[in-house]
């Protein structure tokens, strides 16, 4: 039975995205919400962490959380994202905490 | 599906309490129905009546309580958290011989077996924290 | 000796007395500077006082609510780790710390206060994880 994970925190101000990674499984799920979209922003510390990660990990962030700090998933803060991580609105967020058997928020 | 949320944080402090309420409203125009509404550590100050936000920002402590009363949510703020953070109903008030009582009338205070008992009773828990 | 917090032993109705969940907390924040240990300790208790089948993880800088010699007096607090002999008391008779983070903080099991403790890895706390209907992460 897979988990929804959520991170609220930037990589760089908090440990909290590292540690969720090492705890997800393949079948889970990581949102990125509020100040953890600026992972979607891809510096060479968060590609480096996304490209570790098992590929049966779904990576998703905020819509909402994204727009409101300017981040723009098709080009990125700086042209470099990912282009694994999906954006989704919160009515998604809703189906991924009922898909998921639990949801574990990491702040 | 049946959801308990649990809110750690404060109105003003972060984003977390914010994104709770978006998240509980996205939730029920899907349909779904929340069991409790578990508000604990920080998270009881979005059930005072005596925070006043700035005239061009979001009045959490108001829309919770409209969101709790138009949908008829049981919402419980930690009893001990709220005490110690100055979140009271009358009945404490006047055992702690407070001057006034501030707790929003569409919540109520009880312990943390109204968590225990909502995990229980729910088929999602989801948490916000700061 | 540890007080049963008042939240536990307010009168509670559970209607589904008869279920037992698996509630998996993941206490993650060093003690003292936050509250968030001390919240989560209450959580913990307050689940195995309503009968649920409990795990107690020790994770990040969860790790240093476990260290021996602990005397926060001199800060004015209550020392959180006096706590943690009387687990077994609630029916926690082991709690899971997460090697792994005890490496990276230079931790040794000598350094924990707590006998108790099961060190273990991260597939190990997968598994609690996999196996728990509710996690706590604080």
């Amino acid at each position: 039975m897979s988990s929804l994970h959520t991170v609220n925190k930037s990589s760089s101000s908090a440990d909290v995205l590292n540690s969720c990674l090492r705890t997800a499984v393949a079948g889970d799920t990581v949102l990125l919400i509020e100040d953890g979209v600026y992972a979607c922003g891809s510096s060479q510390a968060d590609l480096l962490l996304f490209s570790e990660l098992d590929p049966a990990v779904r990576l998703c962030a905020l819509q909402e959380d994204l727009q409101a700090r300017g981040i723009d998933l098709s080009g990125g803060m700086n042209g470099r994202i990912t282009g694994r991580i999906e954006a989704i609105s919160y009515p998604q967020f809703v189906e991924l905490a009922c898909h998921h058997a639990r949801t574990i928020s990491w702040f | 599906m049946k959801f308990t949320i649990v809110i750690y944080s404060a109105p003003c402090s972060s984003q977390s309490a914010t994104s709770a309420w978006q998240f509980c409203s996205a939730l029920l125009d899907g349909g779904h129905s929340i069991y409790r509404l578990f508000f604990y550590h920080d998270g009881v100050h979005n059930n005072s009546q005596l925070s006043v936000p700035a005239q061009d920002e979001i009045n959490l402590p108001l829309q919770w309580a409209k969101l709790i009363k138009r949908h008829q949510i049981d919402a419980v703020s930690c009893v001990s958290s709220a005490l110690k953070r100055g979140v009271l109903d009358a009945m404490e008030a006047q055992r702690y011989e407070k001057s006034c009582h501030n707790l929003s009338d569409s919540a109520e205070l009880s312990g943390l077996g109204q968590l225990i008992d909502a995990c229980i009773a729910s088929d999602r828990v989801v948490s916000f924290g700061a | 000796m540890t007080q049963i917090p008042t939240e536990a032993t307010t009168e509670t109705v559970i209607e589904s007395t008869a279920v037992k969940k698996t509630l998996t907390f993941i206490s993650r924040k060093a003690p003292y500077g936050q509250s968030y240990a001390k919240a989560c300790l209450d959580m913990v208790l307050s689940a195995s006082v309503f009968d649920q089948k409990v795990n107690y993880v020790f994770m990040d800088d969860g790790v240093y609510q476990l260290l021996k010699h602990q005397a926060p007096a001199a800060i004015h607090a209550k020392n959180l780790s006096a706590a943690f002999p009387a687990l077994e008391l609630y029916d926690i008779e082991q709690v899971f710390v997460d090697e792994a983070s005890l490496l990276a903080r230079d931790l040794s099991v000598d350094s924990l206060c707590l006998p108790t403790s099961v060190i273990c890895s991260m597939e190990q706390i997968q598994a609690l994880i996999n196996n728990s209907d509710v996690v706590f992460n604080l």
